[in-house]
């Protein structure tokens, strides 16, 4: 391989680094929901884009200045993941696993509908802190915003482990996770975690959400293929394993671009999966999950 | 016996409406005979059989192309055309099997989904077969001479036929050993397989009618349509799929029948109801809010599926069952408990 | 110190307990015994607040409790040690037994009842880092007791605490429920050792298809014929 090659590839790396880091955040979101309630929720990136466009809303209509419209968008998603959990998932929680899908596709087409309603299908542009620009980085040619994306992404991931390992509160989250029914016994509110889980998650949609738009523009489809590539990560990393959803996040969005450069565009989508079917085969609980003994 | 009477007045019923209804109804009818036969064999495969698919749209597709391919290439009969793009998509579920021996739950939907994105992709590249964005057109089957149908009727009774066909087989399929084999699949993977049931031969199978029957399916939809192209089976086709036979109810094929019918009707009835919403906003005065409530139908489409979901989450079946249970239950009576002294144990033995 | 009044409960449509009722006075300890699937799990479950009864009433400290969230009635003082242990395996020794005090409102006693129950069980505090899914059973079953403690229970619920233990490990246990219960804690414990459990207990009752067959002071009932027969030789 040439230099010139090598560079290019390198470029590759990066900016799939960047578009990983963003599905990083969102597998981990479905994660952190996948581990503490078995459900796999097809609204995240929903979610994550219906609060996303009330950024928006704050930022441009209201002329609310960037770093309280952030806090406040971020507390309004808390908010809503936190109802979602109650006032929808909370009634079918005893309900055979296949019958919540359903229930999270009905909010996807909710959310959906409701925000192209509100805020039509025109593609916006989202303010962002960091103007376009590109900065010289170990020879490499790297865009700005790309490392602003990978730079909140890795803060965020570093605060939530701090949040979940090192507060009396994130350990009361993880055992509800774990063992629910022991949970129980020990005096954990688990109705609140289950909540609480769901409205942390809504925030790491909602951060995901806002990086993400100034580079692929806000519009009520713009996270429908971001959630499967998240998904797909979490599954590749295992989706026990939060450390496991972030490697697995970038791996996709890494995959993704090298084979979008290197093979073919159009195939990119199918071929990143069946790369990953492959993992899979040979891993079935993913690259870090833990492999489910089964008990006769 | 009052069952059976009404399951044959039904289907007289189903065999007499295209004559009586118009072109519009004849074609509903078709396309919800079409998802009752994509339900059937999907429904085998995740109600029976317990293994999650959320790639049904890919064998839907596959069947529908190769349907179409063999039609215009090879001129055979559409019967002829309808079976071959049936057995190819029951190939492709074949080896979709093998990968699921090795995946569960939520991984096993990562590698159907694969699917499910790979194939529209592959549909629009490989353009000298599938005509890429163009997609195919294929003639459609004519009515026999003599009969006096009209071409929507005709198409109508293939559709109709084939599904009451398909339900008549699915249900001695379920009640036969390899309905029991599936079944027993679902429970207890390592306890299916004490008794005997081989794990590789059954689960591929499990995929492989369920691909069959959407693939079928698939082929009777390019002839209704006369025109196909990959913008008819995105993902959105596959999750529909999925939503049909879990609100329908599981496991059941009545439920098969009964989430078919809905997912055909329900963007019609969301699309009325945001009419009335509009109406009422009309009244309220908020007219210029109403005009824009189309938008909405999605949305009224999320809540019914919310709705019947907590309430039903065994799908509408359960509703049936329900009611048959509660006059069952008043039948039995109440059962009435006797009280049992505690006997005391003095000390010294 | 808790009283269950003609308590029923079924899991759905199966009855699980028929018309219990059983005393456990202040400061003693109390077995009850039975069978598998006798319904003692479920005495317990009742009593925790896990599980509701369809009849009759659970009083502790004369209030009535068996309408109250598992989190209040661990509020009031009353600690449910499960059957296999179910200790949080992903989570260290340490972080379980801080869990152990979630419910507490006194938040600054908490580090010195940690040291207390480093006290009784010293190998907790040597594995005190390490997941306690690592750990053996007895050690599982240690931190599943000493995770109870951690809430300052008055009242010590203890499912089957011998299950599938060494004898060693079991009289290590059985030793230090004695110790907990001198201390002042109200002991009831399951169990189906039930030679070991009439030794350490004052009363005992014996539950057989949800309903209690026979009480009384656990020497007599160690002299009791059918209990012998049924319990006491295996």
């Amino acid at each position: 391989m040439t230099e010139g090659q090598l560079l290019s590839l390198g470029q590759q790396v990066v900016s799939g680094l960047s578009a990983g880091s963003i599905y990083a955040l969102l597998a981990l979101a479905l994660v952190l929901i996948y581990q503490s309630t078995d459900v796999v929720n097809f609204a995240q990136g929903e979610m994550a884009m219906f609060t996303t466009f009330i950024a928006f809303t704050l930022l441009t209509w209201y002329g609310v200045p960037f770093v309280p419209a952030v806090i406040l968008t971020l507390v309004l998603a808390f908010l809503l993941g936190y109802l979602v959990e109650r006032v929808v998932i909370r009634p079918v929680e005893d309900a055979p696993v296949l019958s919540v899908v359903i229930v999270t596709l009905g909010l996807y087409s909710i959310f959906n509908s409701v925000a192209g309603w509100v805020w039509g299908y025109v593609p916006k542009g989202f303010p962002s802190p960091i103007s376009a620009g590109t900065v010289r980085f170990l020879g490499l040619t790297v865009g700005l915003l790309d490392l602003w994306i990978l730079g909140c992404a890795i803060l965020i991931m570093a605060l939530l482990h701090l949040f979940l390992h090192r507060t009396t509160l994130g350990t009361a989250m993880r055992a509800t996770a774990h063992n629910r029914s022991a949970a129980r016994l020990v005096g954990i509110p688990v109705g609140r975690m289950l909540s609480l889980g769901w409205g942390l998650s809504a925030v790491l949609g909602a951060i995901a959400g806002m990086l993400a738009a100034p580079k692929i523009f806000l519009e009520p489809n713009m996270m429908a293929g971001v959630l499967l590539y998240a998904f797909a990560g979490a599954v590749l990393g295992g989706l026990s394993s939060p450390s496991g959803a972030i490697i697995g996040g970038l791996l996709v969005g890494v995959i993704e671009n090298l084979l979008g450069a290197l093979v073919a565009t159009e195939l990119k989508a199918g071929l990143a999966f069946f790369m990953i079917l492959a993992v899979l085969v040979v891993r079935p609980q993913g690259l870090f999950g833990t492999a489910r003994r089964r008990k006769v | 016996m009052l069952g059976r009477l009404l399951l044959g007045v039904l289907v007289v019923a189903l065999l007499v409406a295209p004559l009586f209804v118009n072109q519009f109804a004849n074609f509903v009818l078709s396309r919800m005979a079409i998802y009752t036969v994509v339900a059937l064999g999907l429904n085998l495969l995740t109600g029976y059989s317990g293994q999650m698919s959320l790639g049904h749209g890919a064998f839907f597709a596959i069947g529908a192309y190769g349907t179409a391919i063999v039609a215009n290439r090879l001129g055979l009969p559409w019967p002829l055309c309808i079976l071959v793009g049936g057995l190819v998509a029951g190939f492709a579920g074949y080896l979709l099997g093998w990968p699921s021996l090795r995946l569960s739950g939520p991984y096993l939907a990562i590698a159907t989904l694969a699917l499910a994105i790979a194939v529209p992709q592959a549909l629009l590249k490989f353009e000298g077969l599938t005509g890429g964005v163009q997609g195919l057109k294929l003639a459609q089957p004519r009515p026999p001479a003599g009969l006096g149908l009209a071409q929507d009727q005709w198409l109508a009774y293939i559709c109709l036929v084939t599904a009451i066909l398909m339900v008549w087989v699915t249900v001695n399929l379920v009640r036969g050993r390899v309905g029991r084999a599936f079944i027993a699949l679902r429970d207890s993977e390592i306890a299916a397989q004490a008794v005997g049931v081989s794990l590789p031969r059954f689960k591929t199978l499990a995929f492989a009618v369920s691909a069959f029957y959407t693939g079928l399916a698939g082929g009777l939809l390019a002839y209704l349509l006369g025109y196909i192209a990959p913008d008819a089976f995105t993902l959105v086709v596959s999750i529909e799929f999925l939503t049909m036979v879990v609100i329908g109810g599981l496991a059941s094929v009545a439920g098969s029948v009964i989430g078919a019918v809905l997912i055909v009707i329900l963007p019609l009835v969301s699309s009325n109801l945001t009419d009335y919403l509009a109406a009422l906003l009309n009244l309220v005065g908020l007219s210029a809010v109403g005009a824009t409530t189309r938008g909405l139908i999605w949305a009224i489409y999320g809540v019914i599926l919310i709705l019947v979901m907590v309430f039903l989450p065994g799908g509408l079946i359960s509703l049936y069952d329900k009611i048959a249970g509660f006059w069952a239950a008043k039948r039995e009576g109440a059962v009435k408990r006797s009280a049992v002294p505690s006997p005391e144990v003095k000390g010294g033995g | 110190m808790l009283r269950l009044e003609r308590v029923s409960a079924a899991y759905g449509r199966i009855q699980a307990l028929r018309d219990v009722s059983l005393e456990v006075p202040a400061g003693s300890v109390v077995a009850l015994l039975g069978a598998n699937g006798a319904g003692k799990t479920t005495t317990l479950r009742v009593i925790s607040g896990l599980l509701r009864p369809t009849a009759g009433a659970v009083y502790f400290d004369g209030r009535r409790i068996d309408r109250l969230p598992p989190e209040a009635i661990v509020r009031l003082g009353v600690a449910h040690v499960p059957e296999g242990r179910q200790v949080f395996a992903d989570l260290t020794v340490g972080e379980n037994l801080i869990l152990g005090a979630y419910a507490r409102r006194d938040r600054r006693n908490i580090s010195a009842d940690l040291e207390r129950v480093f006290n009784l069980f010293p190998v907790l505090r040597e594995r005190r880092k390490q997941l306690a899914g690592t750990l053996s059973g007895g050690e599982q079953q240690m931190l599943a007791i000493g995770r109870a403690l951690m809430a300052r229970p008055r009242l010590l619920l203890l499912d089957e605490p011998s299950l599938g233990l060494a004898p060693m490990v079991v009289r290590e246990i059985f030793r230090t429920v004695r110790r907990i219960n001198a201390e002042g804690t109200t002991v009831l414990l399951v169990e189906q050792d039930a030679s070991r459990a009439l030794q350490v207990a004052q009363t005992a009752y014996v539950l057989q298809t949800g309903q209690v067959v026979l009480w009384g002071p656990a020497g007599a009932l160690r002299q009791n014929e059918a209990v012998r027969r049924s319990y006491l030789e295996y």
